[in-house]
């Protein structure tokens, strides 16, 4: 049977499930927070496009490593371009000196030749997998949302917040959930006639059930909260936290603000582009990677900088679609994959090592012939980072189609 | 009166009186006749618009010519940016969704160019995006789909941007460099072009198609031309299968014959039946008008007017459930607020802005899936809030580039309900119950006055929906 009928035969017996977010909201939420500064806080960024695991985390131990990429190979420590070490065996990419320096504190840790059971390569789908959670079986709502849904619901109306125009694929589904790009227009509108204007907006929607009901009672407490705690143009970052003036920056720089103002932030998704390196991919000093690279790591730095203690309570999980063919192709660049380099990054996770079975890139070992194999599912690690972190007792509820009771943890906790 | 509405919600960028009326009196199998003949529209009044705009005819090879990239140092001479003819087709989308009668003719503009997304604004794509849209697309988004698909593959900016200008077969070159294949763009040609993410290719397929296209390249920068070329000495020969498909070694003819073959596999009108009547009628489109549309596609070799017809003409179109089903996309939204109130356009390029903070910028989404017009992904809170402050500015005359004046939809100069009443009846939507009394209620009670109520208007649910 193929997929397609496979999945309209599943959902028929499931009853389909209408577009319906927020139910769990009630209109006029309480200004307070339900959640005090201790509880938990995940971010969820996703790095799209397919990031290839095998230059970011560089098995450079590996004999059939620097064959396969002649050119685009990351050369071993301790030579011009070459990768900072880790353990012997792998090495980071060079221009990811702040991950190094969080990974020799502990907290930081990978796991490589993690990802899908899926053999797809298409990054619609295999993104739409992950972020939904499950193996090959595609489910209405995102992983992030189930979990929303097995937690207490929350009256905070920064509870769950996607940073850019819409909310995304994982945090998707009936609990609730915004999506903003920045904290100015939240300011932008401030006047008492814009007051009037924003509730006239409100009242006719007050009683919508649908995207456009919800979303319009969710802007006007979005604005309720962030005009008195949000304020950009107020916001100081600190420890010397060095944010750069790039877009992924500012976005970080948002969340650091949300979670210092202490607005009940609990999930978060952030996203980062630029890792379908098909064409000068380069190794470790230039080309298309190192430039992804060198937008990722100063902006983690300056926000793991900026948040200071309030970092104790908050965990980056930082993940891709798949990664990139072992072989570099015939255009400096990789093709999609399969296998690849996830992050945890957490003060608390038992980090400073790279977790995960190596499964080699010798010919035979490679994922049909040609990608790094997978021996650590996705869900295997998400499911630990919610229960572990998150304090999450369903797990299996969030992923319905991955049985953590028989499998061994992935154990950075 | 409300079905004539909701056809003109879908087959352009919004109603307006002007074309409430010509619905009303020619019907709609008549007006849809005459939009699927866009040669034979007179469309001058926004062609003397577009006059205003030099480098939009222009080929890539004169655009590389006309707005050379500065040498260091040098400053390039006012208007001769390098960056300017995409700034300039850019502002051309804008005024002809706001202004083209041949409204059918944008949106589908709009509809393929997001199906064959290219990212605009990047390297020689300055030079390459602008003739895509114009020509490559424009020019056959009403033809068939055979043709379009393959005019898209052999043009500079889809070579460029799935990298396929680089593909090559196996080879060392003289220093040293080893070359070979890239499958980026027969990938997507076969996922989001043509068959669809789960028609059941094989990896294999994919290899074999890159194989096929080896040498479809764009000419070298130095010989001062942006143009399609096939490289014979770059070409991997042989006989590859593809999709169940033997297709013997011809050249460059190998590759046309395979673009044929998958622009009318049935996988491939189901897709493109899939898309067109997600877009046209519901994000969950009903399944019989698909399998019609996918008929019509496999009995027509893919004839875009007779599946614009299918669609329109359909039953399943006009059931009330599929009314109002739909969330604007923001060039829809901003768009159609400006049809609806009579708004113009003085000056599109800082009319561009306001893309980036409706999460759509033109021409600029990065994935090659092009952006997605399903609800979900097209209105979040910030974005929601973002429209609401655009109606505002808009509504006060304060946009820079639009001129909106409340007198048109006001002529009488009425207050109270009966100003509501007129500004909810000139902008032609059929408001809900609730909506209208809230209206009636900030003009009576909160004090409203007609630019604040044609922005309030503009937001409601019955607006941002079509």
């Amino acid at each position: 049977m193929k997929r397609r009928e496979f999945l309209k035969k599943s959902s028929q017996a499931l009853g389909s499930l209408p577009f319906v977010t927020g139910i769990f909201k009630s209109a006029g939420a309480s200004v307070t927070s339900t959640t005090n500064g201790s509880s938990p806080i995940l971010i969820a960024l996703f790095l799209r496009g397919g990031a290839d695991g095998l230059n970011i985390v560089v098995p450079y131990g590996d004999p059939g490593y620097s064959g396969l990429r002649p050119t685009i190979g990351i050369s071993a420590p301790g030579t011009q371009g070459g990768a900072l070490d880790l353990d012997g065996f792998f090495g980071l990419h060079p221009k990811l000196p702040a991950f190094k320096s969080f990974y020799d504190q502990g907290k930081m840790a990978m796991v490589h030749a993690c990802g899908s059971p899926s053999e797809t390569r298409s990054h619609f789908d295999a993104m739409d997998l992950m972020e939904g959670g499950s193996g090959t079986v595609k489910l209405d709502d995102g992983w992030l949302n189930r979990y929303l849904q097995t937690s207490i619901p929350s009256q905070d109306i920064f509870h769950a917040v996607s940073i850019g125009p819409a909310v995304v694929r994982s945090l998707s589904g009936i609990a609730s959930s915004i999506a903003i790009s920045n904290l100015d227009i939240l300011h932008m509108s401030g006047s008492n006639r814009m007051k009037t204007y924003l509730d006239a907006i409100k009242e006719m929607n007050a009683e919508r059930q649908d995207i456009i009901g919800y979303t319009a009672r969710s802007m006007l407490e979005a604005i309720e909260i962030g005009q008195d705690k949000l304020d950009p143009d107020a916001y100081v970052p600190e420890n010397g936290a060095d944010y750069q003036e790039d877009e992924f920056s500012s976005q970080l720089k948002i969340l650091a603000q949300m979670i210092k103002a202490d607005v009940g932030l609990h999930v978060a998704t952030v996203d980062l582009g630029g890792w379908d390196t098909h064409t000068n991919q380069g190794g470790g000093e230039s080309g298309a990677l190192a430039n992804a690279l060198d937008i990722l790591n100063p902006g983690i730095e300056a926000l793991i900088t900026d948040l200071g203690n309030q970092a104790e309570r908050t965990l980056i999980l930082i993940m891709t679609e798949f990664g990139r063919t072992a072989r570099q192709n015939g255009s400096g660049g990789t093709d999609h994959g399969h296998g690849t380099v996830l992050f945890v990054i957490g003060q608390k996770i038992n980090g400073g090592r790279v977790y995960g079975q190596w499964p080699g890139l010798a010919e035979k070992n490679l994922y049909q012939g040609r990608d790094l194999a997978v021996t650590t599912d996705f869900r295997q690690l998400f499911g630990e980072v919610l229960e572990h972190h998150m304090n999450c007792a369903e797990i299996h509820s969030v992923f319905p189609d991955y049985d953590h009771t028989n499998n061994t943890p992935v154990g950075l906790f | 009166m409300r079905k004539n509405y909701h056809f003109l919600s879908r087959a352009t960028f919004g109603p307006t009186k002007e074309s409430m009326q010509q619905v009303e009196s020619t019907g709609i199998e008549s007006w849809l006749d005459q939009q699927l003949r866009p040669e034979q529209i007179n469309n001058s009044r926004v062609e003397r618009l577009l006059g205003s705009l030099p480098s939009l005819f222009m080929s890539a090879t004169e655009l590389l010519r006309e707005y050379p990239r500065p040498e260091q140092g040098e400053s390039p001479a006012p208007g001769k940016e390098f960056w300017r003819p995409f700034l300039e087709v850019s502002c051309a989308t804008l005024l002809l969704a706001r202004y083209s009668e041949s409204q059918l003719l944008e949106i589908m503009t709009n509809f393929w160019f997001n199906h064959f997304n290219v990212f605009g604004p990047e390297g020689i794509n300055f030079y390459a995006t602008p003739p895509y849209i114009m020509e490559t697309i424009r020019k056959n988004a009403l033809g068939t789909f055979p043709k379009l698909l393959q005019k898209t593959a052999k043009s500079p900016a889809m070579l460029y941007y799935l990298d396929n200008y680089l593909s090559s077969r196996e080879m060392v070159l003289s220093n040293g460099e080893e070359k070979g294949i890239n499958e980026n763009y027969a990938r997507e040609l076969m996922e989001l072009h043509t068959l669809g993410v789960d028609a059941g290719y094989t990896q294999e397929d994919i290899i074999n198609a890159a194989k096929i296209l080896t040498g479809w390249s764009i000419t070298r920068p130095r010989t001062g031309e942006l143009d399609f070329q096939f490289y014979e000495n770059i070409h991997e020969p042989g006989t590859y299968q593809v999709f169940g498909q033997t297709f013997a070694s011809r050249g460059m003819q190998q590759g046309l014959d395979m673009i044929a073959y998958l622009a009318l596999r049935p996988e491939t009108a189901q897709h493109v039946a899939e898309k067109l009547v997600a877009a046209f009628v519901a994000d969950d489109p009903p399944s019989r008008l698909i399998q019609n549309v996918k008929d019509v596609f496999l009995a027509t070799g893919g004839d875009i007017p007779s599946l614009l017809k299918t669609i329109f003409l359909s039953r399943e179109f006009y059931e009330v459930k599929y009314l109002r089903a739909k969330i604007k996309s923001p060039l829809r939204f901003f768009i159609s607020s400006l049809r609806a109130t009579g708004a113009d356009i003085l000056d599109a390029e800082p009319v561009l802005r306001p893309f980036q903070s409706l999460g759509q910028p033109l021409f600029r989404c990065q994935p090659p899936t092009g952006y997605s017009d399903k609800k979900e992904a097209v209105l979040g809170t910030g974005v929601f809030l973002s429209e609401s402050l655009l109606t505002r500015t808009m509504a006060f005359d304060r946009l820079r580039g639009v001129s909106m004046s409340p007198s048109k939809l006001n002529p009488d100069n009425l207050t109270g309900i009966d100003l509501a009443d007129a500004l909810m009846e000139g902008i032609l939507v059929h408001f809900e119950h609730k909506t209208a009394e809230v209206v009636r209620k900030a003009s009576l009670s909160y004090g409203f006055g007609p630019r604040e109520l044609i922005s309030l208007i503009l937001v409601t649910p019955d607006f941002l929906l079509y």
